[in-house]
């Protein structure tokens, strides 16, 4: 898939951290979500983002967006320094790059029809006519394999692949560069997933937009994504071409990953885990995220947070011991 | 009882949430009985003048008439006046439904803005206008509206404001709590990506999903009000006579309770009556509307 | 035979309609084996598991059919006879980690609860035998965390604390509705290992109830497949996995993306979606998705017919050669 080589999106040290603890005395304890993050996103290139609960992916997507507001770094969307746009500006600005959620069930409001849903985008840019609305409602309702009558059906009406059309149909209505993504197949059954990755697939092929995958599932992002950049716990901790990083993945961490993926087929015996070193992962204040959970671990690994360094094949992998 | 996750063809007409919840209701025997109980109790109380086979406070011969127990002529008997009671009670109905009316409108309406307020806002506003609730919530109504009552004359008007104004903080939390989570879920965040500003966001889409929370607590209230003023003029400091209330009436029949029983146990009941119907409307309206089961997965 | 269900059938009498949630299902599960009850939404895998030990929601009801374990009709047990079974004879571990868990209560307590309830010990006893289970099932520090809240561990933990309070009482039978659903992978590798450690150290039958296949090929040696409250296939794993014969399944199976199949295998997927269980279509609901159906498909839901290889199939397509 050959990508236009331009930088769409640029992030780089971005942090979104969220107060937790002691709020009117003492000092303010954070979570830090997003801990220095440098990120870029060409045109028409699909960057896989993976991590388990925890790591803050869903926290980058929707700090790219200003969804939920950054603390410290910078996002450059199309030349646009994005955190800093005032609301009205960033208010244009959100047409450019959209979002699909997870949770089927959650992302469309239960009392609005398809119709009232796929409009509003529309009305609120003065992107239709009231006359037009319905056609274009329904072209949008076709980009997606769903047919007209759909546009008056309301979100109890209709199953979760469905609805996700409706979402991505949503997403789609403002003809965006960029789509991020978060979970967009998790909540689906296995079945009804191939739907809408093919979606997602043809809106890169037909239309060239970016996207920023968010997954937790490594098999669906291998056939998604160019890229695939791994999180835990707030920083990135490899990044490279995605077949490379999930077929021969150098951080410890991404290779425990890769290893407890069960494998559907019962001749495949995945090596069985160690007991659980599962403590709630309490941010070590010095030292690697990862060192209290890791095989290799040294002592430097506890005293020093290593750096995100290029390896060969032009991967990036952030640990002492590679 | 509940709904499940739908996908009917494509020839099947679509039912919003709405419809769903009617039919829920409809199918709810107590709850709709109640609800045209209370419907035949407003009606009646608005056509008043025209059902009342007296006037309420038309005095004719006193001695001969006072004191009677119910009959064809006097259903309700007639008070230690000689006053026709089932007249009183029907313009009573009118002081008694339409306080309870009125005063939780205002009640609704103010808490519900408050509330979406502070909960779309979130951070400091949220807090600082939950702190101003907590401190009015903290206040003592009852002497407040004790007090305003002695400042004020006791009409209907002022009856309405002061129970309005002194009872909207519980709904300021509810809907603040509902718009919290509200905020929460999924769609209001899309709203936010495609660039809904705020003021819309807070109309379109929280207020509407907020609204069966709301319809409940006000058919809760109107109930609650409805006492509330009865317990007022019960106790002489609401509706004066010669003005009917339900809640006056029982008072004036108080002291002659076991000689005139009529004189209490008609309004008495009404007013029962009335508190009960409210509530089981709520409860009916609650479980219609609950949007937990509106499509719940069983399997 | 350790569980036998009959012929069950689960329907909920709701506004729109019946919903047969279950219909005419039929499996066994014998003592020390993993059976495996595979299925996606709407498939009735969850009810049926609710309705073995009878703990159906209202307004669903069990209306046909018989639930033997070890000889005992559990849907027509006397409330005081099920109370006995469930806990200390068949364990139950639910999808949300921990929702077995009472928020208010320590985690050793609650496990001592079950052990004190079923095996009549003393609370020392009861104490001693909670803090060692809490071993056995990999938490570190056991008596630490016997004295901690459920809020305080993490969603692994608390899924091994319910794990451990399913098989306090050592039961015959553990029923796991998609115990790893909710955690994460590197969590749910643990579990995995975790419950196939308990079965074997303690002789327990599984029943495993989930919509992840990489999970049904670690651990089960017989899949159940359902359908919109139907069983459509039933196979040893190895034989299901190397050669489904239903065209659900074949589906299913192919719809599952691989690690390292690479980027242009195809992503399989079955056309359309669930249909409305309210109105379902006549004769075998997978048809109006199924490849190889026909006009004669739409008549009746085919009857599962036993095949060679100990498999069962619900197609008319299909021939037991």
């Amino acid at each position: 898939m050959r990508t236009d080589r331009a930088p769409l999106l640029t992030v780089s040290h971005l942090q979104t951290w969220f107060p937790t603890g002691g709020r009117w005395f003492g000092r303010r304890r954070w979570l830090r979500a997003v801990d220095d993050v440098d990120l870029t996103i060409c045109r028409a290139e699909t960057v896989g983002l993976v991590g388990e609960s925890g790591c803050g992916k869903t926290t980058l997507g929707r700090s790219i967006l200003r969804l939920v507001e950054p603390r410290g770094g910078d996002v450059w969307f199309g030349g646009i320094d994005v955190l800093r746009l005032r609301p009205r500006e960033m208010r244009a600005l959100r047409r450019r790059m959209q979002i699909v959620f997870q949770d089927p069930y959650a992302s469309l409001s239960p009392r609005r029809q398809v119709r009232q849903v796929l409009a509003e985008p529309l009305l609120l840019h003065g992107l239709a006519l009231p006359a037009d609305l319905d056609a274009r409602v329904a072209r949008l309702l076709a980009d997606v394999g769903l047919e007209p009558y759909f546009m008056h059906r309301y979100p109890h009406e209709m199953s979760g692949g469905q609805r996700q059309r409706v979402a991505i149909a949503r997403a789609l209505a403002l003809e965006p560069e960029l789509i991020v993504a978060d979970e967009p197949v998790s909540a689906l059954d296995v079945s009804i997933r191939a739907q809408i990755l093919r979606i997602l697939l043809e809106l890169r092929r037909k239309r060239g937009i970016a996207m920023l995958f968010i997954s937790h599932d490594l098999s669906v992002v291998e056939r998604v994504a160019d890229r695939t950049v791994v999180m835990y716990l707030g920083r990135i901790v490899e990044e490279g071409e995605t077949t490379a990083v999930i077929g021969a993945p150098l951080h410890p961490y991404m290779q425990r990953l890769v290893q407890s993926v069960p494998v559907a087929d019962p001749v495949v015996r995945r090596r069985p885990t160690g007991a659980c070193a599962d403590a709630p992962p309490a941010i070590a204040a010095t030292g690697c995220a990862f060192a209290a959970r890791c095989p290799e671990v040294a002592d430097l690994c506890r005293r020093v947070a290593p750096l995100l360094e290029t390896k060969a094949g032009g991967r990036l992998v952030a640990c002492h011991q590679r | 009882m509940a709904g499940v996750q739908r996908n009917p063809g494509s020839n099947v007409p679509p039912r919003s949430p709405l419809a769903v919840a009617v039919r829920r209701f409809r199918a709810n025997r107590l709850a709709v009985s109640a609800l045209y109980v209370i419907g035949a109790l407003y009606l009646v109380a608005i056509l008043a003048p025209l059902l009342a086979p007296y006037d309420p406070s038309a005095i004719d011969d006193v001695l001969a008439t006072r004191y009677q127990p119910p009959s064809w002529t006097h259903p309700f008997g007639t008070d230690e006046f000689g006053r026709d009671l089932f007249s009183r009670a029907l313009y009573g109905a009118r002081v008694s439904l339409s306080i309870g009316f009125l005063a939780t409108t205002i009640a609704i309406g103010v808490g519900t803005a408050y509330g979406a307020v502070a909960g779309y806002f979130g951070g400091a506003v949220d807090d600082a206008l939950m702190r101003l609730v907590d401190v009015i919530i903290a206040f003592p109504t009852f002497f407040l509206m004790l007090m305003l009552i002695g400042l004020f004359e006791a009409d209907i008007v002022v009856l309405v404001l002061i129970l309005g104004l002194t009872s909207w903080t519980g709904t300021a939390r509810l809907i603040r709590g509902e718009i919290l989570s509200l905020k929460a879920r999924n769609f209001i965040e899309g709203s936010r990506a495609i660039g809904l500003p705020g003021a819309l966001i807070v109309v379109r889409h929280l207020i509407p999903n907020a609204l069966a929370s709301v319809l409940v607590t006000a058919a809760l209230m109107v109930g609650g009000m409805i006492g509330a003023e009865a317990g007022l003029s019960f106790l002489g400091i609401g509706i004066r006579p010669p003005t009917p209330s339900w809640g006056n009436m029982v008072s004036a029949g108080q002291d002659a309770l076991l000689v005139a029983w009529w004189i209490a146990f008609f309004p008495g009941s009404l007013l029962a009556l009335t508190i009960l119907c409210f509530n089981l409307l709520a409860d009916g309206l609650r479980d219609a509307l609950d949007p937990k089961t509106l499509m719940r997965k069983y399997v | 035979m350790l569980l036998s269900v009959q012929a069950l059938s689960t329907h909920f009498a709701l506004d729109d309609g019946l919903l047969k949630a279950v219909d005419d299902v039929s499996f066994e599960v014998e003592a020390w084996e993993t059976v495996a009850l595979v299925g996606e939404s709407g498939c009735g895998k969850t009810i049926a598991a609710l309705s073995i030990i009878n703990l159906v929601p209202p307004p669903g009801r069990i209306v046909d059919g018989r639930v033997l374990f070890k000889g005992q009709d559990l849907a027509r047990a006397t409330h005081e006879a099920l109370r006995r079974v469930r806990g200390r004879s068949i364990g139950f571990v639910f999808q949300e980690p921990g929702a077995a868990l009472n928020p208010v209560y320590t985690v050793g307590g609650q496990i001592q609860e079950v052990a004190l309830t079923h095996l009549g010990l003393s609370r020392h006893d009861a104490t001693r035998l909670a803090v060692r289970l809490i071993g056995d099932v990999g938490i570190a520090e056991p008596e630490r965390r016997a004295r901690m809240y459920p809020f305080e561990l993490s969603g692994g933990m608390r899924q091994r604390a319910a794990i451990a309070m399913a098989v306090s009482a050592e039961p015959e039978l553990l029923i796991a509705d998609e115990p790893t659903t909710a955690l994460d992978v590197t969590v749910q590798a643990e579990i995995v290992d975790l419950l196939r450690h308990l079965q074997d150290t303690r002789r327990m039958a599984i029943l495993l109830i989930t919509h992840d296949l990489g999970v049904v090929a670690e651990m089960a040696r017989r899949i159940l497949v359902m359908y919109t409250g139907r069983i459509v296939e039933t196979a040893p794993a190895g034989a299901l996995f190397r050669a489904p014969r239903h065209p659900y399944t074949q589906g299913l199976l192919g719809s599952v993306l691989r690690l390292g199949a690479g980027r242009d295998a195809p992503l399989g997927g079955i056309p359309g979606s669930v249909p409305d269980l309210l109105d379902l279509p006549l004769g075998c609901t997978f048809h109006p998705r199924c490849p190889i159906a026909d006009r004669s498909c739409e008549a009746a839901f085919p009857p599962l017919r036993p095949m060679a290889e100990r498999r069962a199939c619900a197609c008319y397509k299909v021939h037991a050669n």
